[in-house]
């Protein structure tokens, strides 16, 4: 060895120890950090060379979607409380013989107050019936119920405050009651001073949503400028039209009303188109294995920006008779305008789509889409329960991105209103009627994130019960 | 009347010190009533205001006549229309307050000008009577002097 060689060994012995201690640290580092990833990598390799099945081996995508991210957005904050135990609770009060509110208080401490005629608002505050009545809602060729609370506050039937608190309503609820009586008191002569020594009170804020309704018809002439004959009939006769923006084929009866909710802070409208189905494309999905004995009814609701552009997309349904965790075998038994006071339990189903501008086209051409399936509601109703991918774009949008909950709501009194309410569009408020006005969450599962085998899988929400 | 008396019947300070009372009086009317009122609903409800609604209206008006008279110096030569000149500003001023208030609100009020000429009026009525009662009392002629006479013989001598 030359003399200029001496001590080479040494020195390439110890780079080998430090690439090697190197490499072990990368490899530990790495599995720390993607076991998942790295298992299904291995996974994988195991099955390509021993002709396995590659498909049960997990995703591999870097930012693998978890539970959380489809936790349904109206329980998401929902606080551990006898009172805030239902993810709707709503109660009534009294502010004069023909006025009322409805009261919604919702899981993540948000509350919605609605201006009624008080209808069915008994003293002690119980209901007997109609708890919110479509046809008082203005719209089309119809004026609407003005509501009036006494010294010239008039509102609209419908109109609808939201408050971030209980606490804030009930500050409304204080300036509203002081406003009445500074209304009063001005009518006395010499009052003006009265009411300006107990301090003078604004009015009562304007309501951020209002509701109105109209035909489909009317709605299809209105809001798009489009009207659309399937060439069809239903079964009673009245023709059949489509919407183009909502890919709906509904019948132009009598009953197709369209509920539009106007939000004047925000500029959204949504609206709401009441669908049911009896063995309709897809119903079997929904009643579970094929048993699409009675009909489905819920509601399908589309809401746009101010500037026109679709932003979430919600399917509802509530059938009587839930069971937690899957749509149930039995039959649906839905209201035919018999009243049925006794109590039951309520399965509301509800599925929501954010739409931005990554997904805005996809939604916009499956709203586009004629559906050619010619039966009077052709809405997808395997939509309701995205819980496996599917080769249709827009189900399989639903799947990796919509949220689903199924809430089991207990002591419904009423279950042809509570149904009914959902077919209006009463989003997450239902108008709920009985003596108690209650309706307790005794069960919520959402669709959790898919699974290794592509499903997804219903999970307990413990934070809306 | 010679202009000395004149210049000394209403100084310009004195005014403003008579209304500055009157203005004081209005309010202490109006709004300690109106407190009365917040505490008689609070205690009692709504309804039981509305048969109280009468007390800042008038009250106001009578603690302002009877303050802004009640501050403004008597002298023998104060005229009965300058108990009025020191107190009446304040209802009217206060008619043209509420007024905008009631109007920049977008209220009505019932009566609004008749109950604005009432408070007047009953200003001007505390007033002059207040007035016409200090100038009795102390704006007359002063006491002619009297004579002394003592007994003791000296005193007479001085």
């Amino acid at each position: 060895m030359p003399r200029g060689d001496r001590g080479g060994s040494s020195a390439e012995l110890l780079g080998v120890v430090v690439v090697a201690a190197l490499l072990v640290v990368g490899v530990v580092a790495g599995v720390s950090s993607y076991p998942d990833r790295l298992a299904a990598e291995l996974c994988r390799l195991v099955a390509a060379t021993s002709g396995g099945d590659a498909a049960s081996c997990g995703a591999v995508t870097a930012e693998q979607p978890t539970d959380d991210d489809y936790v349904p957005p109206a329980c998401m904050f929902h606080e551990e409380s006898e009172q805030y135990s239902a993810a709707v609770k709503v109660w009534f009060f009294e502010l004069g013989q023909d006025s009322g509110f409805v009261v919604q208080e919702f899981a993540d401490g948000t509350v919605r107050a609605t201006v009624t005629d008080g209808v069915g608002i008994g003293a002690g505050g119980s209901v007997t019936s109609s708890t919110f009545d479509l046809g008082k809602l203005g719209g089309g060729d119809n004026a609407g119920l003005d509501v009036d609370l006494g010294g010239g506050v008039t509102f609209s039937y419908g109109d609808t405050w939201a408050f971030d608190s209980p606490e804030q309503w009930g500050e409304m609820k204080e300036q509203l009651d002081d406003y009445l009586l500074q209304q009063e008191v001005l009518e006395h002569e010499g009052g003006v001073w009265a009411a300006k020594s107990m301090g003078w009170k604004d009015p009562p804020k304007s309501p951020e949503v209002s509701f109105a309704k109209t035909e489909l018809e009317l709605s299809l002439d209105a809001a798009f400028g489009l009207r659309d004959p399937t060439g069809a009939t239903d079964a009673a006769g009245d023709a059949e039209f489509f919407d183009p923006n909502l890919g709906v084929t509904l019948s132009a009866s009598a009953g197709a009303a369209v509920v539009v909710e106007t939000n004047h802070a925000t500029g959204e409208q949504s609206w709401t188109y009441e669908v049911s189905g009896a063995g309709a494309v897809g119903a079997d999905v929904v009643v579970g294995h094929g048993e699409a004995a009675g009909t489905i009814e819920g509601a399908f609701t589309v809401t746009r920006n101010e500037d026109g552009k679709v932003t979430e997309v919600v399917f509802q349904s509530a059938r009587e008779g839930g069971v937690s965790g899957g749509l149930g075998n039995d039959s649906f038994e839905q209201g035919s305008g018999s009243v049925d006071h006794s109590e039951s339990d309520e399965l509301v189903t509800t599925t929501r789509l954010a739409v931005d501008d990554a997904n805005r086209d996809l939604v916009d051409t499956w709203l586009a889409n004629r559906n050619d399936a010619g039966v009077a509601v052709s809405l997808p109703f395997a939509a309701m329960v995205p819980a496996s991918p599917s080769d249709d774009p827009f189900l399989d949008l639903l799947y990796r991105s919509a949220t689903t909950s199924q809430i089991v709501y207990h002591n419904v009194k009423d279950s042809w209103e509570f149904e009914a309410a959902i077919k209006k569009g009463w989003q997450f408020g239902f108008g709920i009627s009985g003596e108690s006005a209650t309706a307790d969450a005794v069960d919520a599962d959402y669709l959790g994130a898919p699974r290794g085998d592509g499903v997804r899988p219903f999970l307990t929400d413990e934070t809306c019960r | 009347m010679s202009p000395r008396q004149r210049r000394h019947g209403l100084r310009v300070v004195d005014l403003l010190w008579a209304w500055a009372a009157a203005l004081a009086g209005f309010l202490v009317g109006e709004y300690g009533s109106g407190v009365l009122l917040v505490l008689r609903a609070d205690a009692a409800g709504p309804d039981a205001v509305l048969g109280l609604l009468w007390l800042p209206w008038l009250a106001a008006p009578v603690l302002a006549g009877l303050l802004g008279a009640a501050v403004l110096p008597v002298a023998r030569v104060t005229a009965w229309w300058q108990w009025l000149v020191a107190t009446v500003p304040v209802p009217i001023g206060a008619a043209v307050v509420t007024t905008t208030v009631v109007a920049v609100t977008g209220s009505t009020a019932a009566g609004l000008l008749l109950s604005a000429v009432v408070q007047v009026l009953l200003c001007a009525a505390v007033a002059a009577g207040v007035g016409a009662w200090r100038s009795a009392r102390y704006g007359g002629f002063p006491a002619h002097p009297m004579t002394y006479l003592t007994p003791d013989s000296e005193d007479q001598r001085a």
